[in-house]
C-alpha cells in the first residue's frame, strides 16, 4: 500500500530531501576558495585601481592567456556589469543594433513606477529634457536624447531578473576606474560590444556608475569630457 | 526574524570587513550550494557559481538593506548567477538531482518523522519531471525553509506572486507523484 501525499507528510519529506540533497563536495573548502579573491571593500576606489592596473598588465600581456582574461572579468566590473575580454573576431560590433532599437515607450511617470524611484532632473544636465523614455527588457528604463545619440540606462545595480550579467565584451583595455562619481564609476571609452541574455548591441564611450542600490549607464557619441559633466549633474 | 547578530556582521561588510563577509558566507554555504544545484540542474558547477556569486555580492554589498536580512539577498544573487551560467554555457534545462549516498538499509530516520530513503527517491524522481521555476520556488520553501516574504526577495516578485507560485508547483509534484507510484503499482 502506498502512502498518500498528504500535505504535512509532503513537507516532511521534501525537507528530508533538502538535507540529503548531494551537493557540491567542495563546500567545505569554498570559504577559503572566496578569501583569497576579495578586497578591502567593495566600493573602494582602490580596489577599481587595482582591477585597472591588472586590466592594464593583461593588455601588455597582448590578451595571450585565457586564464588571466578570466580575472580580468573577475575583478573589472560594477554593479550588475562585468568586462570581459574575448579575442577577435568575435568582438565585432560591426552590423549589430544599438540599445535604443526594439524599445517600448514609456511615459515619465510609468519609467518612475518601474524604476520606484524618481527620474533624475535632466533639467540640471546640458542635455535638458529626454526626447524618449523607453523600458529595456532586462530592467529598468532607457532615457535617449538625439543630441549625441545620447542613452542613460537606469535600473537596480544588483539585477532582480533572471539571467542578468551584463558584459561589455573586448573592452578590458579601455575600462577605467573613475573617482568622484557615485559610490564607484568606471569609464568604457571605444567601440565594444554589451551583451545581455536578451541582446547583443554595438556599443561606443559609456560612463558607468553606481549611486546606493541603482546603476548608471550613459552612453554618447559627446566625447569623455561632456559626457562626465552630464553624468556628474545627475550623480 | 533577522538576528542582531546578522544585522551587524551585514554593517560591518558594508564597511569593508571581508572578515565578516566570510562569517555571513559560512553561515549560508549550504543554502547557497543547495539554490546552485538546484537551478544549475546538478550538483556539478556550484562550486564556482557560488564563488562567483561570493564575488559579486561582496561588489554590491552596500545595496543589502541590513534589517531585511542577507540570507535571501545573497540566494537570490546566487540563483541569477547559476542562471547566467546554465545559459552561458548552454546547459540543458533538465534536472538530474541526486540524493547523497545513503547506507545500504532503507531504515526510517526518527529524527526525520520516520521519512526513508525511498520516500527521499520518490520525491525527487517527481522533482526531476518538474520545471526550473517549480524547483526553485520548492527548494526555497521546502530546503531551505524561507518565509514567503523572503521567496518573494530571493525570486523578485510579490509575496502574493509567490504564494500562488508555490501551491502550483506543489500541485504539479504532487501530480508527478501520483503519476508516479501509478507506473510502480
Amino acid at each position: 500500500m502506498i502512502e498518500p501525499w498528504s500535505e504535512t507528510r509532503l513537507a516532511q519529506v521534501l525537507a528530508s530531501v533538502g538535507e540529503h540533497l548531494d551537493i557540491d563536495p567542495a563546500t567545505a573548502t569554498m570559504p577559503v576558495a572566496i578569501a583569497g579573491r576579495l578586497r578591502p571593500s567593495s566600493s573602494s576606489r582602490r580596489w577599481l585601481a587595482v582591477a585597472a592596473a591588472l586590466a592594464a598588465l593583461v593588455v601588455a600581456a597582448t590578451l595571450a592567456i585565457a586564464p588571466v582574461r578570466e580575472a580580468v572579468a573577475d575583478f573589472l566590473g560594477i554593479g550588475s556589469t562585468s568586462v570581459e575580454v574575448v579575442p577577435e573576431p568575435e568582438a565585432d560590433p560591426v552590423g549589430l543594433p544599438t540599445i535604443d532599437e526594439g524599445l517600448t515607450d514609456l511615459s515619465p511617470s510609468a519609467a518612475e513606477s518601474r524604476l520606484r524611484h524618481a527620474l533624475p532632473d535632466f533639467g540640471a544636465t546640458p542635455l535638458g529634457e529626454p526626447d524618449r523614455v523607453a523600458s529595456m527588457p532586462e530592467g529598468g528604463v532607457l532615457v535617449a536624447w538625439s543630441d549625441g545619440a545620447t542613452t542613460l540606462w537606469i535600473h537596480e545595480a544588483m539585477m532582480p531578473t533572471e539571467d542578468l550579467s551584463l558584459k561589455l565584451i573586448d573592452a578590458g583595455h579601455d575600462a577605467e576606474p573613475l573617482d568622484g562619481l557615485g559610490d564607484a564609476a568606471l569609464t568604457v571609452t571605444g567601440e565594444h560590444i554589451l551583451q545581455t541574455p536578451f541582446r547583443r548591441v554595438r556599443a561606443g564611450t559609456v560612463v558607468l556608475w553606481t549611486a546606493a542600490d541603482t546603476e548608471y549607464r550613459l552612453e554618447s557619441d559627446l566625447g569623455l569630457p561632456a559626457m562626465l559633466d552630464i553624468a556628474r549633474a545627475l550623480d | 526574524m533577522i538576528s542582531e547578530l546578522e544585522q551587524g556582521l551585514v554593517r560591518r561588510v558594508q564597511e569593508g570587513d571581508a572578515t565578516a563577509f566570510e562569517e555571513l558566507l559560512d553561515a549560508h554555504r549550504t543554502s547557497a550550494f543547495r539554490v546552485a544545484t538546484v537551478v544549475l540542474g546538478s550538483a556539478h558547477g556550484a562550486d564556482e557559481v557560488v564563488q562567483d556569486a561570493s564575488i559579486r555580492a561582496w561588489r554590491s554589498v552596500a545595496s543589502v538593506d541590513a534589517d531585511r536580512g542577507f540570507r535571501s539577498w545573497y540566494l537570490r544573487v546566487v540563483a541569477n548567477t547559476a542562471r547566467n551560467d546554465r545559459r552561458s554555457r548552454g546547459r540543458r534545462a533538465a534536472l538530474v538531482l541526486r540524493l547523497a549516498a545513503q547506507p545500504g538499509r532503507d531504515m526510517p530516520d526518527p529524527e526525520e518523522h520516520a521519512v526513508t530513503h525511498d520516500d527521499r527517491r520518490r520525491v525527487i524522481e517527481a522533482m526531476n519531471h518538474l520545471g526550473r521555476d517549480d524547483r526553485l520556488v520548492i527548494a526555497l520553501r521546502h530546503f531551505e525553509q524561507l518565509s514567503e516574504n523572503e521567496m518573494a526577495d530571493v525570486l523578485g516578485c510579490a509575496a502574493g506572486t509567490v504564494k500562488s507560485r508555490l501551491s502550483r508547483a506543489m500541485s504539479r509534484l504532487r501530480a508527478q507523484l501520483v503519476h508516479d507510484e501509478g507506473g510502480e503499482r
